[in-house]
């Protein structure tokens, strides 16, 4: 079922890159053209400098410095006798990683293509950057199969962009599949260049989430309560899922114990609890607490939040660029603002980032109001040669887009030494 | 915002130069010669700039123009090409296509 979904979401993806092709062409060319000219126009706007390219690699895994030991017991003795030492050591297959893919996409005149080759990780600034390198289609179409410590992941990226003087579109997917992300976004903007280098835009921008961020289904239901009133003016409010019944809802199960000290005579009460198979594996409240009891708590939130349907929502987005290159010093800074006027389209909005902060005790609050929220995606890249044999670099991106915040920063100097 | 401003200042104080940035087809010649230039067709993304002796004679000192008229093709101030014209005044026939050619090689070396 998932592959009809992510056929029918490329089907989608195809048919919305040629029609936007093919109305791009058209409306660059408003005169009656001969079939030739437009399929030639076509070609030369879509397909000239684009790269095909399939890649891969393969490596040996991740292994851990320090081997891992356990005992066994003896298949010739009892518990007591010299047990056999056995290499935990975990062991995992080689990783490997490959792509399929076509590129067209310009570097700005900073940029490096650093490589010989393009093999589908490359991440450039124009990806992220408002305004393009070049005005016209670029696109990047990468989709990659990976092994990593032994699991396997699809990994996608799927991001087509139309730049005009007065106008940027812009469609993107992406997936990385061993970090469970999934974005998807297409925005449209007007577009006001001031000069060469400044330029501003404004617009709209559709985005879905996967994950409902913001919100904690294990901490909402172990805080639901229940209030008791006796009749006598004495009001109880107590938890209506203690946090032990978690344990019960999969299978565990607990069995009351008492402990003898036959020393000191001390005698202790506690539970000890059993899997579904009825296999011990903690010897107290707190031993499940502390350690299957954490495992549980995940496995209820990954069980709630996949029964949600992924949210789409739309807001404004603003934006700028600034350029400017020569040889010798080079400045870029671009910043994308997504103003708080989000508008949930798709998805249950109880759950939704709107509410990220009105759960409490007992659920959602009664009467809470809708929180707006800003994202920003903003960068920085900065180069001067300052003298022929130094040079200086500042280079940093931040984006923060609902609960996930990413930055990085890189800076340095190089001197050559003659 | 301090930032900003000092570094807009920079930038505006470095670009005083008195080519341009980006790619740019400069045509330089004289006035009395304006027969034999040649008409430099509209490509996306390319400046196209004429200069004459006679209102800037810096400028083809400092470029070393020796012939007229002489196209040259700039990508960030540095020369990529240069076609001089022969003892006719006149540049060579395919003077164009050469030209279309290292901007082509100079587009595609941005993919």
């Amino acid at each position: 079922m998932k592959i009809n979904k992510d056929i029918k979401q490329l089907f989608l993806f195809i048919i919305l890159f040629w029609s936007t092709a093919i109305m791009c062409v058209q409306a660059q060319q408003p005169e009656a053209l001969g079939k030739k000219k437009f399929f030639k126009n076509l070609y030369e706007s879509l397909f000239k400098y684009s790269t095909l390219y399939a890649a891969g690699n393969i490596n040996n895994s991740y292994e851990a410095p320090v081997k891992d030991y356990f005992v066994r017991t003896n298949p010739d003795g009892g518990l007591y006798d010299i047990p056999v030492v056995v290499d935990g050591t975990e062991k995992n297959p080689f990783d490997y990683r490959y792509s399929i893919g076509v590129r067209k996409l310009a570097r700005f005149d900073y940029e490096q293509k650093g490589k010989n080759f393009y093999d589908g990780t490359e991440n450039n600034v124009g990806l992220s950057s408002p305004t393009a390198a070049y005005e016209g289609f670029e696109y990047v179409l990468n989709w990659e199969k990976e092994r990593e410590r032994g699991e396997e992941f699809n990994n996608s990226r799927l991001f087509i962009r139309h730049t005009g003087k007065n106008h940027i579109l812009k469609l993107e997917q992406r997936e990385r599949g061993n970090v469970d992300f999934k974005y998807k976004s297409a925005e449209a903007r007007f577009r006001l260049p001031i000069g060469k280098m400044f330029s501003l835009s404004a617009g709209a921008i559709a985005r879905t989430h996967e994950k409902a961020y913001g919100y904690n289904p294990v901490e909402i239901w172990l805080n639901e309560t229940q209030v008791y009133d006796d009749g006598q003016g004495n009001v109880f409010e107590y938890p209506q899922n203690p946090w032990y019944t978690l344990g019960f809802q999969y299978g565990y199960d607990d069995h009351y114990v008492t402990i003898t000290d036959e020393e000191t005579g001390e005698v202790t009460n506690d539970w000890y609890w059993t899997d579904p198979e009825g296999e011990v594996i903690a010897y107290s409240d707190l031993d499940f607490r502390e350690t299957v009891f954490a495992d549980l708590m995940n496995r209820y939130n990954r069980e709630i939040w996949n029964s949600l349907d992924a949210y789409a929502e739309i807001a404004p987005i603003l934006g700028f660029d600034f350029y400017y290159f020569t040889n010798k010093f080079w400045v870029h800074s671009y910043a994308s603002w997504i103003m708080p006027h989000h508008k949930y389209f798709k998805g249950d909005e109880d759950f939704s980032y709107l509410n990220r902060n009105n759960w409490g005790l007992g659920g959602l609050i009664q009467d809470s109001k809708l929180e707006q929220w800003d994202d920003y995606q903003a960068g920085f890249i900065f180069g001067a040669v300052v003298k022929k044999d130094i040079g200086v670099f500042v280079e940093g991106e931040y984006t923060k887009f609902w609960d996930s915040e990413i930055f990085n920063v890189h800076f340095g100097v190089n001197y050559i030494l003659d | 915002m301090k930032i900003w401003l000092i570094l807009l200042l920079l930038t505006f104080n470095i670009s005083e130069a008195q080519i341009p940035n980006g790619v740019i087809i400069v045509q330089y010649n004289s006035d009395w010669n304006k027969a034999n230039e040649i008409k430099v067709k509209k490509i996306k993304d390319v400046d196209i700039l004429k200069l004459y002796l006679s209102e800037h004679p810096n400028i083809f000192e400092k470029n070393k123009i020796k012939y007229l008229p002489t196209l040259v093709l700039y990508k960030n101030k540095e020369e990529v090409i240069r076609i001089e014209s022969d003892l006719s005044l006149e540049l060579p026939e395919n003077v164009s296509e050469i030209m279309y050619d290292e901007i082509e090689k100079l587009i595609k070396k941005r993919f």
